[in-house]
């Protein structure tokens, strides 16, 4: 059983060795997004003359966005263009006729190509925030429970890009829907500032909604922004929004396969 | 023994959308969109016995690739049954494909792009938890057999159709599958590739008792490795039998005449001329209306004949008879 999963984890590993030059592509850009942010935060820092915006200094606010571009790593997955991809080549029967469910094949592998880009991708980067930034864990306690909690983050964001690739079995094209998915929750995730920044309001009503838990949650239980009695129940809250999407995409795919028709030949 | 393969009254039917040519009629379906629905399984019922290579045919878009679609668990019939290896393919997909290996042409490999064939065999090996011992002694035969043995450490993408196509053959064999389905096995194969395939596929049919479910435009796979074949046209198994019984049913013969001067325009009854020029003349004799010695008697007392031969009609003519139907 583990076995299998370990398969499609190796092949997926395996897949992103042979573009090393996008590997190291990507790297420059993160330092270019995160230079860009460097800037301009720089820049209303000085210029408001503060030290502090809304609880983040600004070292803290570069460690953060740091953190982001490592939860970018996992967040940003094209699986779902993927599965649309193979639905309109037809190419879906070939994963279709090997022994495991849709959902492992994809995500598994995924998770394979995941920490191949953690491991060689984002490393530099986070060896930049520990040297320039400061970046550190709010205490032991609060990295223990970050570790947890960004393990259950790459699974849920995983399982959430598959299960909104799954309306790609009832749309002739897809693309739509991916740019959608990704610019909105992005922001909704605290990919773009932190979500502490947003008014009380929108701040209560993105906590009924599973998005910052994709991105926001770890990485403030990670810079110790929590008590740890709060981290555990946002933890809670994570792992009940894993169970809520794992039963939505069990839902789905009977209806899903049944609207399947094998494009081409 | 229970059969194999066992489905009755297979029903497969699409929904395709219909409009008009043009940037007005695209605007219009966006309001209206007129869709039909188009049967590709019409009721298709199958046995097959436990080692046996079975042939199907038919013209394209006659449902073909459907019905292997649907026999591999990967698409969802709209109505009927099937017992295959003891499941029911497309509830119990997944302990079912265990048992089964598929190669569905060359466009659909499961090779993966950018990387060696062997990295997918050895990806196969764990999917399907085939003991190291078996595994290495199988990949061992199998690319001797196919003589791919430097091939699989070359990036797929740099294989030609051919090999790549030999290397699928492999992947699907690894995990010893007691049915395997080969959706046209041989599409741009070259000659000595295509033989070594037919002979792989008979040994493999052979030493482990492997039943082939293979489909194919190309009449020499169907007479170098089926004894028995089914064809299917618009949605249903219009034959279902023996390769030579198949043959037979056609009672027309072919005659070949050369004659030593030209002659006149030849005509008798239940022959057709197929060719007549200079000293050539060739034709075909329906042997329920009229038989051969008739016929040959008509030719020898009013032409001059140098030489002639009756053959059967070739297998790709007997195909083309029934899909015209």
């Amino acid at each position: 059983m583990f076995r299998k999963t370990l398969s499609f984890v190796r092949m997926g590993a395996q897949n992103l060795l042979a573009y090393k030059f996008e590997i190291s592509l990507f790297t420059i850009i993160s330092f270019l997004s995160l230079s860009i942010y460097y800037f301009l935060w720089h820049t209303i820092y000085s210029y408001s003359n503060t030290t502090l915006v809304s609880g983040f200094t600004f070292s803290q606010l570069m460690g953060y966005y740091i953190l982001t571009n490592f939860a970018g790593a996992y967040f940003w997955s094209d699986m779902d263009s993927r599965i649309s991809d193979r639905i309109r080549d037809g190419k879906l029967i070939v994963d279709l006729a090997r022994p495991a469910t849709l959902l492992k094949t994809f995500v598994a592998t995924e998770i394979g190509q995941t920490l191949f880009v953690l491991a060689v991708q984002t490393a530099p980067i986070i060896i930049m925030g520990v040297l320039l930034f400061n970046l550190r864990a709010g205490s032991l306690l609060s990295l223990v429970l970050s570790i947890i909690s960004f393990s259950i983050a790459i699974l849920l964001s995983m399982i959430f890009v598959f299960f909104v690739g799954l309306s790609s079995f009832w749309l002739t094209r897809y693309h739509g829907v991916r740019y959608a998915r990704s610019a909105l929750t992005w922001i909704l995730c605290g990919g773009v500032f932190p979500l502490a920044f947003l008014p009380q309001f929108w701040q209560k009503i993105l906590i009924i909604l599973p998005f910052q838990h994709f991105v926001y949650t770890p990485i403030q239980i990670f810079l110790g922004g929590y008590t740890s009695i709060t981290a555990l129940e946002l933890i809670g809250l994570q792992i009940m929004w894993l169970v809520i999407f794992y039963g939505l995409v069990k839902l789905a795919w009977p209806r899903a396969m049944a609207k399947f028709s094998a494009a081409g030949g | 023994m229970a059969p194999v393969i066992e489905v009755k009254d297979l029903k497969k039917s699409f929904k395709t959308y219909h409009r008009g040519a043009g940037l007005l009629e695209a605007f219009k379906s966006l309001v209206a969109r007129k869709h039909k629905l188009v049967y590709a399984l019409k009721g298709v019922s199958l046995k097959v016995e436990k080692g046996e290579i079975l042939g199907l045919i038919g013209p394209n878009g006659a449902g073909k690739s459907t019905l292997i679609k649907i026999l591999c668990g990967v698409l969802y019939p709209d109505s009927g049954s099937a017992k295959i290896l003891g499941f029911n393919p497309w509830e119990d997909r997944i302990k079912y494909v265990q048992n089964i290996g598929v190669v569905f042409g060359p466009q659909k490999s499961q090779l993966n792009w950018d990387l060696p064939a062997v990295d997918t065999f050895f990806f196969i090996k764990e999917l399907y938890e085939v003991p190291s011992k078996e595994f290495g002694k199988r990949l061992a035969y199998f690319s001797k057999l196919l003589n791919v043995e430097d091939l699989s450490k070359r990036p797929v993408r740099n294989l030609s159709l051919g090999e790549r196509m030999k290397c699928d053959l492999i992947a699907a064999l690894l995990h010893n599958p007691k049915l395997v389905f080969l959706d046209e096995p041989t599409v741009g194969v070259d000659l000595i590739s295509k033989e070594r395939i037919h002979e792989f596929i008979h040994k493999v049919n052979k030493e482990e008792g492997t039943t082939f479910i293979v489909t194919t435009h190309d009449m020499s796979d169907i007479e170098k490795l089926c004894k028995r074949i089914v064809v299917i046209n618009k949605g249903l198994a219009v034959y279902d039998g023996p390769l030579a019984t198949l043959k037979s049913k056609f009672k027309e013969k072919h005659l070949e005449i050369k004659l030593t001067e030209k002659g006149k325009p030849f005509s008798f009854k239940g022959c057709k001329v197929l060719e007549q020029k200079d000293i050539i003349l060739r034709i075909e004799v329906n042997t329920n209306l009229q038989n051969i010695e008739a016929v040959m008697h008509h030719i020898l007392s009013n032409y001059k004949v140098l030489d002639i031969t009756i053959t059967d009609p070739e297998i790709e003519e007997v195909i083309k008879k029934i899909y015209r139907k």
